[in-house]
């Protein structure tokens, strides 16, 4: 069984690197109406339960790029449930000004991977605007490279450069501008 | 600071978590020249908001994939067209019969109903007891719910501990006296995440009322069907009369 789990999470970790989405959202497709059944026992607002499944899919994407569950034992819909059981958790804990948590099962941050709070950050909010502000194709670039953690070569691919050699002094370009309007923010 | 092309490699291994024994070495060496750190530091934030853009990208896209979902699930294209009719003119139908049942009897609105079938529940944790007042925090907030006292009934809940079903229901109780429909869903939520808790029938039907009471009766009858299929719930009876009032509205 632990096996058969790798195995999945390799060709997931495969898949994505090479920039194909298909099995991942294979995988999400497959789970999503189960988990909105499973969750509604938490609360009915369907709205909230999506926002968490996508929680949960968003923190497997990170944590099967990073390498993170290589030692997971439990089948990919199970990590996926149990991620999503507490993202969900945590948002109705957060958005109530009352909320039961001694003895609920699933508060407990899950075993494997990193969980990462998905809220956004007010500090990176500046370079958000510096990043958004460098064009479409620079912005696509180093979300592929830095966030979605594709090879050279499947960028090249996705972005339709001539060869590698391109992509990589593009990135160099890209982050170059970046930097100065870091530092032209930070003088001015 | 510019760092060789060989750093920059290294650093870009280390953000994409991808470094290699081989590189570790380096990497201490790197991070002794404090020039190094704080373009590894410039760099680690950067990545910070580059990873805050991905993830919302992220999102769009699982959010694209519902939509094509919902689209695939309305197919097929003709029949659809044909069906739309079907329901439009369906609609026109129960918009006209609806109009004038109002007219005949303009009482049997969602509010109204919800005036006639909601009830109060009683304070059955620390009723109020003849000649006495009581000064324990405890029972004092459930007091004040029985004498109708509900925001003083919510203050003194607030200050209560969150560990007891009791105290999150009747807050949630007064939140619907005080009409804060919308903290009251919340509240009697967060009782589903208590396993065996005393109230799961009585919420089931409090927010069943308050999707009346918001005019959504579709979402209304389906909460209150399953208790009118239940002779064992105890708002059974009232659900089947509830039911049978809906039906004429």
């Amino acid at each position: 069984m632990g096996n058969n789990n790798q195995q999945a999470l390799e060709s997931l970790y495969q898949s994505l690197r090479a920039g194909n989405m298909g099995l991942y959202k294979g995988y999400y497709q497959e789970y999503k109406n189960d988990f909105i059944q499973f969750a509604r026992k938490f609360t009915p607002d369907t709205d909230l339960i999506v926002d968490a499944y996508h929680d949960a899919f968003i923190v497997l994407y990170e944590n099967v790029l990073s390498r993170q569950l290589e030692e997971m034992t439990s089948s990919l819909k199970t990590y996926v449930f149990s991620i999503g059981k507490y993202t969900l958790l945590n948002k109705l804990k957060k958005r109530h000004r009352t909320v039961y948590t001694e003895g609920v099962e699933g508060m407990e941050m899950p075993q494997y991977g990193i969980v990462e709070d998905l809220e956004r950050s007010e500090s990176a909010d500046l370079l958000r605007r510096h990043i958004r502000s460098l064009g479409d194709a620079c912005q696509s670039l180093l979300i592929l490279f830095y966030y979605k953690k594709y090879s050279i070569e499947a960028m090249m691919h996705t972005l339709g450069y001539k060869n590698e050699n391109t992509v990589k002094a593009y990135k160099s370009r890209c982050l170059k501008k970046l930097k100065e309007l870091m530092q032209g923010a930070q003088t001015s | 600071m510019n760092l060789t092309d060989r750093q920059l490699d290294i650093l870009d291994r280390f953000l994409r978590n991808e470094m290699g024994d081989s590189d570790r070495e380096e990497w201490k060496a790197m991070m002794q020249d404090p020039r190094v750190q704080d373009e590894i530091r410039n760099m680690t934030h950067l990545q910070q908001a580059i990873r805050e853009e991905g993830r919302e990208r992220l999102r769009a896209e699982l959010g694209a994939w519902d939509m094509e979902e919902g689209k695939a699930a309305e197919k097929p294209g003709a029949k659809r067209v044909f069906s739309y009719w079907r329901w439009a003119a369906a609609a026109v139908l129960f918009l006209i019969v609806v109009a004038a049942l109002l007219m005949q009897n303009r009482d049997s609105d969602p509010a109204s109903l919800f005036a006639e079938y909601y009830a109060p529940y009683p304070n059955i944790v620390a009723p109020i007891q003849k000649g006495e007042s009581s000064v324990d925090p405890f029972s004092r907030a459930f007091q004040l719910y029985e004498a109708g006292q509900y925001q003083e009934a919510i203050d003194a809940f607030e200050l209560l501990p969150k560990n007891n079903p009791s105290i999150i229901f009747y807050m949630g109780l007064c939140q619907v006296e005080l009409g804060e429909d919308e903290e009251a869903r919340y509240t009697f939520a967060t009782l589903h995440m208590i396993p065996d808790h005393p109230y799961h029938q009585a919420v089931e039907w409090y927010l069943a009322l308050l999707e009346l009471r918001s005019g959504s009766l579709e979402k209304a009858i389906l909460m209150i069907d399953p208790i009118a299929t239940s002779p064992e719930h105890p708002y059974y009876r009232k659900a089947i009369q509830l039911r049978r009032e809906l039906d004429h509205l």
